[in-house]
């Protein structure tokens, strides 16, 4: 046994006994019942989704579904336009194989290699797909499965593609419905851009994370 | 390690109080901050939970509470879930022995420069004293926490660390430590931070942090920030250690939602922190990017100790910080007065209950704990707004008065206490006296006493002697009607009920 693992048997041993010096006093976890916000039977969790991630301070674009790919890679065109200046980099990190050549095609010649860590502080805008999304919160839920880890933190213009028909009704379901979403190496949910108010409560973004998320919400 | 936060033993609270009430910058921040933070906690509850905000804390109560009276299960579950996934878990009894862990880790790296998320665990340990004596270069990367250490100042609370300190403090420090321009604008400041961190993240060769939760079906970290820095600091560089207290436990991502729901409402009103961070092992194979190697380094510290006492209850704290903005004493005194990382009414139950536990008193010297905290128990009005806050219901009002309890039987409670209790008891014993005594203090403040206009209430601006204190600061209000004994005597008895035994 490595002196790792005595410590750890070590100090296992010492909660062991720790836990039996006091009576248990509650034997089952209780129904989180009341946690949930959202039932599962919320008819349109896109309009709920868009209302609490633009209260959360990010930007949503509606795409019709109908639009299908067009839709998404005008949508993306636009939001590159907006925020990728001079010869600004953008790297796209989407698993989708289809939203992947979207947005591959929206980025032209900005597109980043994505494949080097390193680069993405150079980028200006990083593209991702997600998961899942929650409507309850408004929040992406974006895994390193399929993707390149920082995409969606190190650039300063963060953009995220959802599908409609990707979203939760309430962070409950993210842990009890797509435990997939957690089981990669990392895995963030993301409720509005990086922020903080440290400096006398004054909020301001952007200060390590993106100072923009923009949503392109397709359906 | 900081004095501030780690102060020499005995710890007199008393000085520090006063400086802190003197300071009237500190009572502006503090008082408009907590307050602040405080009624905007109680808007969201009400907004999102209304009536189910006591059910929501009570599931939340006892969810930790489940998983602390079965913590033993959870942390075998944890580690051989966590080591699955590729991870590498380490054991600390002590904060020192948690540091050599880590430069343990650094050295086998040759590590130079590090990367740190906000934890408070880490400052419990002196990590960063610890690592800089190394010859490892730390960089707090939480704004408030960056601006306290370039500062040499230490956290003043658990979630909004430089809550004492003004844009004016920061302008100056960036400008003698980073060479920047003076500026006060909130934005252009934390873009200075921003700028003077991006190459250093890049160039770290260890990222470290704490973590919110751990979860013991999966074997997963859970890391709450709001500025992204947790993310940046275990992305960039190839190794990363968490350091976590083992109250962080709780059964798995089934049990997670009160929490996240919770913390983020009662810490800062938001319905949740911008990004809710699981780490679970090292990058996987064919991934760009991540730490190739992760550790958890697991802290007892003192932990152990508190899970076999009577205060149990006490790991349930989230850290969310709620209490210290609905505690009227924090809100005067700031967190320093505290002596300990963690301040406010969970910090005056804690401080002592950890150091008792770690038994770190002086060879020869009676068990610590309140000995060397022989204030904390005090520093409260024993008002309630903390248990009312606190969103895993811990009574912190009944463990200070158990403090207090105890701070007596150990003889540590000052002497003017003890004497007036004594006369108390002295006069209580003796009802003729006592009337005669009640009645002359009733009458003395009667005389002092100005009206308010109606004539119903009357208020004391000076009272003499030992009461002078009280009203330093405030005024003392004084029962100017009919004194419960006069009203008692003159009402007619009550018929007895027929055939009643009452």
């Amino acid at each position: 046994m490595t002196a790792r693992n005595t410590a750890v048997a070590a100090l296992l041993a010492r909660v062991r006994d720790a836990v039996r010096a006091q009576p248990v006093t509650v034997r089952d976890v209780p129904s989180h019942a009341v946690v949930r916000r959202v039932s599962r039977d919320t008819t349109n969790l896109a309009d709920l989704f868009a209302t609490k991630a633009t209260a959360v301070g990010m930007r949503v674009t509606r795409v019709d579904a109908a639009e299908n790919d067009a839709g998404v890679d005008a949508a993306l065109a636009t939001l590159i336009a907006k925020h990728a200046k001079g010869d600004a980099k953008v790297v796209v990190a989407v698993r989708d194989a289809n939203l992947a050549a979207c947005a591959a095609t929206a980025a032209g010649d900005r597109l980043a290699p994505n494949d080097n860590d390193d680069l993405l502080f150079d980028c200006e805008v990083g593209i991702t797909d997600v998961d899942c999304a929650i409507a309850e919160s408004g929040s992406l839920v974006i895994s390193t499965n399929g993707r390149i880890r920082n995409a969606w933190i190190t650039p300063p213009i963060h953009i995220a593609i959802v599908r409609a028909d990707q979203i939760l009704p309430d962070l409950v379901d993210l842990f009890e419905l797509r435990p997939d979403a957690i089981d990669a190496a990392s895995t963030t949910v993301i409720t509005g851009p990086s922020k903080t108010a440290d400096i006398e409560g004054v909020l301001v973004t952007g200060v390590h994370g993106p100072a923009a998320v923009e949503i392109v919400l397709v359906g | 390690m900081n004095e501030l936060i780690a102060p020499a033993l005995p710890f007199d609270m008393k000085p520090r109080a006063r400086e802190a009430v003197r300071d009237l910058k500190l009572q502006q921040f503090v008082g408009n901050a907590t307050h602040l933070k405080d009624t905007q906690r109680g808007g969201i509850f009400g907004r999102d939970f209304g009536p189910d905000y006591d059910d929501l804390r009570t599931v939340a109560r006892d969810t930790k509470q489940y998983a602390l009276d079965h913590l033993d299960e959870l942390l075998e579950r944890f580690i051989a879930n966590a080591e699955q996934s590729g991870a590498k878990v380490h054991a600390a009894t002590t904060g020192r022995e948690a540091c050599d862990i880590a430069l343990d880790i650094a050295r086998a790296h040759a590590a130079k420069s590090c990367v740190k998320s906000k934890s408070m665990v880490t400052e419990e340990i002196g990590l960063l004293p610890a690592f800089e004596a190394a010859g490892i270069k730390t960089l707090e990367t939480d704004l408030g926490e960056f601006i306290l250490q370039i500062d040499g100042d230490a956290p003043s609370h658990i979630v909004t660390p430089m809550i004492h300190k003004d844009r004016v403090a920061t302008a100056k420090s960036f400008v003698r430590e980073l060479g920047a321009r003076y500026t006060e604008d909130p934005t252009e400041l934390t873009m200075i931070a921003r700028e003077h961190m991006r190459g250093l993240y890049r160039a770290a060769d260890i990222g470290v942090s704490g973590a919110n939760f751990l979860l013991a079906d999966e074997g997963s970290a859970v890391i709450c920030t709001n500025e992204g820095n947790f993310d940046l600091s275990v992305g960039g560089p190839p190794v990363h250690i968490v350091f976590v207290g083992i109250e962080k436990l709780i059964r798995g991502a089934r049990d997670l939602a009160p929490f996240l729901k919770l913390l983020a409402r009662s810490g800062t009103a938001q319905p949740l922190t911008v990004y809710t961070s699981f780490v679970r092992g090292p990058r996987r194979a064919g991934e760009h990017g991540g730490p190739k190697e992760v550790h958890f380094v697991l802290v007892d510290a003192g932990r152990v100790g508190v899970l076999a006492s009577e205060k149990r209850d006490l790991l349930r704290c989230i850290r969310c910080g709620a209490c210290l903005n609905a505690c009227p004493v924090y809100r005067k005194v700031g967190g320093h007065a505290y002596g300990s990382m963690y301040a406010g009414p969970i910090g005056a139950v804690l401080t002592p209950e950890l150091e008792r536990a770690q038994g770190t008193a002086s060879p020869g010297q009676p068990a610590a704990g309140l000995t060397n905290y022989p204030d904390l128990p005090r520093a409260s009005s024993l008002c309630g707004a903390c248990y009312e806050a606190c969103p895993v219901k811990i009574d912190i009002p009944k463990f200070l008065l158990h403090d207090r309890v105890r701070l007596r039987a150990q003889g540590l409670s000052p002497k003017s206490e003890a004497r007036v209790l004594a006369l108390w008891r002295w006069l209580a014993e003796r009802p003729a006296l006592f009337r005669l005594a009640i009645g002359a203090v009733r009458l003395h403040a009667r005389m002092l006493g100005r009206k308010d206009g109606d004539g119903e209430r009357a208020w004391l601006s000076r009272a003499p002697g030992p009461g002078a204190g009280w009203t330093q600061s405030r005024d003392l209000g004084i029962a100017t009607g009919e004194s419960f004994r006069d009203w008692f005597a003159s009402r007619e008895p009550r018929p007895k009920k027929p055939g009643g035994s009452q």
